[in-house]
């Protein structure tokens, strides 16, 4: 039978079909694995998350930075901005009603005001490089901004104000954020700017004017604001634009600002388009990790499953952006779909969270239990990004689902 | 959050390009009136197939556990692969062909009309915007083939028909370019 005969000619439309059905399948159309979670698995997630800190936390306050478990080696090294973002998830899964978390958020702060130095009129973050960076004391700050809103404790306020003016010190007119301080110098370093320090910046200056109103922390924090939204990518050569999980947050907390939000825009036409392709950037993201398996031919075809920070901060990211959708009527239809997919962030921090079975087979239990590993290693900040995260989905579910 | 239902219908009907098919409609020495009639029934049977796809659309994008936007990109890949097609491979001839009005089965619906990348189609934008825009395209499809299969495709009508197949390749890139990037940007 040849192609020249009808039954062939039907039979090679059929091998067509299926082959284009067969490549669409594997290429492009694999299955976005999104397992079901409902809140108590979440909230066992994160529960599990705030164990590996508590567990790991020297006397110091620090925490253990890279840990590989096959060799069950202490990998080593520190970064400061990290400990502030641990910091400042632990105070935020404190504000979600998690045991233990406020004790270790708070012997890191400790740690962090013990290490407190005087840089560009305020203070900043930093033990021991000449090099202070401007994320590490924007994190700081959002730390004690929502221990504040969760505790009442006020207790932090002078070192919140020093350290929103060394913010503000970093700013320049058009809002764009320096990523440095040099102490040998005793002067920013020029030129030089981080793809999330300017996110940092801006969300810690608008959580500071939500707990100072009269501090004018707005109008620089605006600034910030108003640079993400036009200028950063283009001016820092950023293409595609940077997935910026911190202006998400900063997003979300100016629209949340008392003097914005009356109406149904609480942002600006140039902060609302942001949002807008912000929430883009994420969707895709979150559609491609979800179609990975670390199998054959997936793994050829998608790359190896990304990061717990990775998928972390996607988690924030969309959070954010939906805190947005929820308030501003301009990215509003994207509310539903933006908690589907924070929704499925969270379903698969759960679904890759090292277990208490599967830490039993290694070395150190109690440095695997509850982490997040790639090639054998985690760092502390998978767990930071991915507790941020389930947080953020079990708030998302939450909503959905809405009161009991 | 969804393309229009505007591009999809030009999507569809680019795609299914009558004018490269129209070449191959089983011709022989059947009466105009017998060969419209083989091909509005060969091509109203795959019209009936694709819109059943399309009508189907969010519940096999929903059984394959993808969302409607990878659906979609994988559409628009779909169509730019077939754009290139159009525009660099000679179009399918008319034989070997069933005999009498079966000829409506083969060719027509089969290769001709009832095509994947079509069903692709069908099925991502029954997902997006319904069935609609892909069922009155391909009605129009049906319509425009059964008119030219009346015709005699020598000299200028030839020359007609070639360039309107090329030109149906070009939309067919730039509507797969749109629904690509679409998906790709849709949350």
């Amino acid at each position: 039978m040849g192609w020249r005969t009808v039954r062939g000619r039907v039979l090679a439309a059929a091998v067509v079909w299926l082959a284009v059905a067969a490549v669409v399948r594997v290429a492009v159309a694999a299955p976005e694995h999104c397992p079901a979670v409902d809140a108590p698995a979440l909230r066992a997630a994160a529960v599990e998350a705030v164990g590996w800190f508590d567990r790991n936390q020297a006397a110091d306050g620090t925490w253990l930075y890279r840990y590989d478990r096959a060799a069950d080696r202490d990998v080593g090294g520190y970064n400061t901005v990290r400990h502030a973002g641990v910091v400042m998830s632990l105070y935020q899964a404190h504000a979600a009603g998690l045991p233990d978390a406020l004790a270790g958020a708070d012997a890191g702060t400790a740690y962090a005001l013990d290490h407190l130095v005087a840089a560009n009129g305020g203070l900043a973050f930093e033990p021991s490089s000449t090099r202070v960076t401007t994320g590490a004391a924007a994190l700081l700050l959002a730390g004690l901004a929502e221990r504040r809103a969760a505790t009442g404790d006020d207790v932090h306020d002078e070192v919140m104000a020093a350290l929103g003016r060394f913010l503000v010190g970093q700013t320049e007119g058009s809002g764009a954020v320096l990523e440095a301080w040099d102490r040998r110098t005793g002067a920013p370093v020029p030129g030089i700017y981080s793809p999330f320090f300017t996110g940092e910046a801006y969300w810690a200056l608008a959580l500071l004017h939500r707990e100072d109103p009269d501090g004018g922390w707005d109008e620089p924090a605006a600034r910030i604001g108003h640079y993400l939204a036009t200028e950063r990518d283009a001016a820092e050569g950023h293409q595609p634009d940077v997935p910026d999980h911190w202006a998400a947050y900063g997003l979300a907390t100016t629209a949340a600002w008392p003097e914005r939000s009356g109406g149904s825009r609480p942002l600006t036409a140039a902060e609302a388009a942001y949002a807008d392709r912000q929430a883009r950037l994420a969707g895709v993201q979150v559609r491609w990790e979800s179609q990975r398996t670390d199998a054959w031919p997936n793994w050829w075809l998608r790359g190896r499953r990304t990061l717990g920070a990775g998928l972390g901060t996607l988690g924030e990211h969309l959070h954010g952006l939906w805190r947005v959708a929820l308030v501003d009527e301009r990215t509003a239809p994207l509310a539903a779909v933006l908690a589907e997919r924070g929704r499925c962030v969270g379903a698969m921090l759960v679904d890759r969270q090292v277990g208490p079975d599967e830490a039993a087979r290694f070395a150190d239990p109690s440095r695997t239990r509850g982490a997040w590993f790639q090639f054998e290693v985690t760092q502390m900040d998978d767990q930071q990004h991915a507790l941020s995260a389930l947080l953020f989905a079990l708030d998302m579910l939450d909503a959905a689902e809405g009161p009991a | 959050m969804t393309p229009s239902a505007w591009l999809i219908a030009l999507a569809v009907f680019a795609t299914a390009n009558p004018a490269r098919v129209a070449p191959a409609l089983p011709r022989g020495a059947r009466p105009a009136g017998e060969r419209a009639l083989v091909t509005v029934l060969g091509a109203g049977l795959a019209t009936a197939v694709l819109v059943g796809l399309a009508l189907a659309g969010e519940a096999i994008v929903d059984g394959l556990g993808v969302s409607a936007p990878t659906m979609r990109v994988a559409a628009g890949l779909a169509l730019l692969a077939t754009g290139l097609r159009d525009l660099w491979v000679a179009p399918p001839g008319p034989d070997p062909a069933l005999t009498g009005r079966a000829a409506a089965l083969v060719p027509v619906a089969v290769p001709l009309v009832l095509r994947p990348e079509l069903g692709v189609l069908a099925v991502s934008a029954g997902a997006d915007v319904g069935p609609a825009p892909v069922a009155l395209p391909l009605v129009a499809v049906v319509g425009v083939l059964a008119g030219l299969a009346t015709m005699d495709l020598d000299g200028p009508a030839a020359r007609v028909t070639r360039w309107a197949a090329r030109l149906g390749g070009v939309l067919v890139l730039a509507t797969g370019t749109a629904l690509t990037v679409d998906g790709v940007l849709s949350v």
